[in-house]
């Protein structure tokens, strides 16, 4: 820590040295009455200002919130001395949002051997992992003489969820597996969902016989159900940075359809995986129930959005990481190549693929005819790069600000089925 | 709730610091004109610094203080001593009051203790200037207030301790502390 003496002590000092002098030279003990109280309180200031030891330790009464949420930052101090401490909590940059105070200090008697406590109220605006156990210490000596000034580094971590959405519907796959679930197969076996008629062979159970359509012919009918089947959804989550967008804001949008669609389909018994493609390649194995989408939202938290330039292309994971036959959902702006690139080769390796474009702001409201017109040519290039994902049999529906998530997974079903006959090849 | 416990406080400030002008200016004894001109001017400033908000350049009104004090000193034949202790002890309130409230206005939460220390830390300054004054003032019935023995006492004490102070701030950050 570093030590200084406050204005009140240089002051002080100052003017009652001047006064004092003034009061000698010219003989006017008056002037060295006025003076008086900063003499004295230099004199005490100077012959109190001991070496406090200070201990600060941060802890919060959350470890997870959602967006929105207040919580509690505590701070326990300890010092040997009593002394006046000024506590200011620093969190990370990207605790704040933009155009945020910093926070408040605080400033409170602490007596050597009677431990404080503090209390920070917080507000969490952004959602991501943040530290917030960096803390600027200012402890004045007695009569405010001396301030020593320090920082207390504590690894405090604060996990702020997005807001997600409720989806009332399951994006279905093509590609089922053999466990049961949710989802329609399309073969024919045990099930509910009515598939088909055949005759009666040796087997078959009682039950199965269509009564209706065997009394009006002379032979045995049997009705086929679809089973219902689980799958296997990959949740694929761009993270290169783009410059020229507001990164932040288009990947919390990836980041909130990707946590819904995950608690969606982990509540039909799917199983769930992330791999994070971007300046880091990172998965997550598909797994099962709330431990599962704990494990989904602390990667995606984790997320870090760092510019990279390097010439990437999807790896061949491990079988592990994105099982064959598995549903692929990308949730992507498609404004690096790299993860355009990506997409069509997850299509080429026999994955079901779907793609939910979170769209780009408009950068300005077209009042030039060239900008008007440079915004055509964007459109259309979009529409292009759509047509020729359709044309691989994977579906895309754009995700802008005035739609409602739902209604975008509802379009892309529905566009899924349009492609579908391209994606059961 | 923290910028106003701040407004609050800069202006109990204000109201501190034209009690010592009006102190000063009610009972001058000599130059009334000049001690009410300067009394002015310390007002003005003091009040423009504080809303400004400059806790360096607040402490310069004290100066005009300074001045008319010794300027009234210097031209009075009967100066009062009772009146230069309650002049200093409310400037000395009026500083410590200002100080606060630039430190509230810029954020700083004060708990109920904390406020409450800094009260006894400035009640105790005050306390003992007011013991000093009586002390001084006592002396005084002794030995002549202005006599050349006193002066070289006097001086020669105020320079040891200037001496001394300089060395102690000079010294930099031998006097460490630590944080963990």
């Amino acid at each position: 820590m570093k030590r200084t003496a406050h204005d009140r002590l240089i002051f002080g000092v100052g003017i009652g040295v001047l006064g004092a002098i003034v009061a000698v030279v010219g003989g006017l003990p008056e002037v060295a009455l006025v003076v008086v109280p900063w003499i004295v309180l230099g004199a005490l200031a100077y012959g109190r200002s001991t070496k406090p030891l200070v201990r600060v330790q941060a802890q919060l009464a959350d470890d997870r919130v959602m967006v929105g949420d207040d919580t509690q930052l505590h701070l326990h101090i300890r010092t040997d001395a009593q002394v006046l401490v000024s506590a200011q909590p620093k969190p990370a940059a990207s605790f704040a949002a933009d155009g945020a105070e910093p926070l408040p200090a605080t400033v409170d008697v602490v007596r050597a051997g009677s431990p404080s406590e503090m209390v920070v109220d917080l507000t969490a605006d952004e959602w991501g992992t943040h530290n917030m156990g960096n803390v600027v210490v200012n402890v004045t000596s007695a009569f405010g003489g001396f301030r020593w000034t320090g920082a207390g580094e504590n690894r405090t971590m604060l996990r702020v969820h997005p807001t997600t959405q409720e989806l009332r519907d399951l994006l279905p796959p093509w590609l089922v597996r053999r466990v049961s679930g949710t989802h329609t197969s399309r073969s024919s076996a045990r099930g509910v969902e009515y598939a088909d008629l055949r005759e009666f062979s040796a087997g078959d159970s009682v039950r199965d016989i269509n009564w209706r359509a065997t009394a009006r012919s002379n032979d045995l009918w049997v009705s086929q159900r679809h089973p219902d089947r689980a799958t296997d959804v990959v949740l694929l989550l761009d993270s290169f940075v783009e410059s020229g967008h507001d990164v932040r804001t288009i990947f919390g949008r990836a980041m909130e359809a990707a946590l819904a669609l995950a608690e969606n389909h982990l509540g039909a018994t799917d199983r769930v995986g992330l791999i994070e493609f971007g300046g880091l390649i990172r998965w997550v194995d598909p797994g099962i129930g709330r431990v599962q989408l704990h494990k989904l939202t602390d990667a995606l938290l984790a997320t870090g959005l760092y510019a990279n330039a390097a010439d990437k292309s999807l790896p061949m994971l491990s079988p592990r990481a994105l099982p064959a036959r598995s549903f692929v959902v990308a949730l992507s702006p498609l404004l690096d190549q790299r993860f355009v690139d990506a997409i069509f080769l997850a299509r080429a390796r026999g994955h079901d693929v779907a793609v939910v474009e979170c769209a780009v702001a408009p950068t300005s409201d077209h009042a030039t005819p060239a900008s008007a017109l440079a915004q055509r040519v964007w459109d259309a290039e979009r529409a292009v790069l759509r047509g020729q994902m359709a044309e691989q049999g994977i579906a895309v529906s754009t995700w802008s600000q005035d739609r409602e998530l739902a209604v975008v997974l509802h379009e892309l079903a529905r566009l899924r089925r349009r492609v579908a006959g391209i994606g059961a090849r | 709730m923290t910028l106003r416990s701040g407004i609050l406080a800069s202006a109990l400030s204000l109201l501190l610091v034209i009690a010592t002008a009006s102190l000063m200016v009610a009972s001058a004894t000599a130059l009334p004109r000049v001690v009410r001109i300067l009394m002015v001017v310390t007002v003005v400033s003091h009040g423009l610094l504080i809303f400004v908000g400059s806790a360096r350049l607040i402490v310069s009104s004290s100066i005009f203080v300074l001045l008319a004090v010794t300027l009234e000193s210097l031209a009075s034949s009967d100066p009062s001593w009772v009146r230069s202790i309650a002049v200093g002890v409310l400037w000395y309130v009026a500083m410590e009051v200002s100080w606060h409230a630039l430190e509230r206005r810029e954020g700083a939460i004060y708990t109920r203790a904390a406020v409450a220390h800094r009260v006894q830390e400035v009640a105790l300054v005050v306390g003992l200037t007011l013991v000093v004054g009586l002390v001084a003032i006592a002396a005084a019935t002794v030995a002549p207030g202005r006599s050349v023995a006193l002066q070289a006492v006097v001086l020669g004490a105020v320079l040891a301790v200037l001496g001394a102070v300089a060395r102690q701030l000079t010294r930099g950050d031998d006097n460490k502390a630590s944080i963990t």
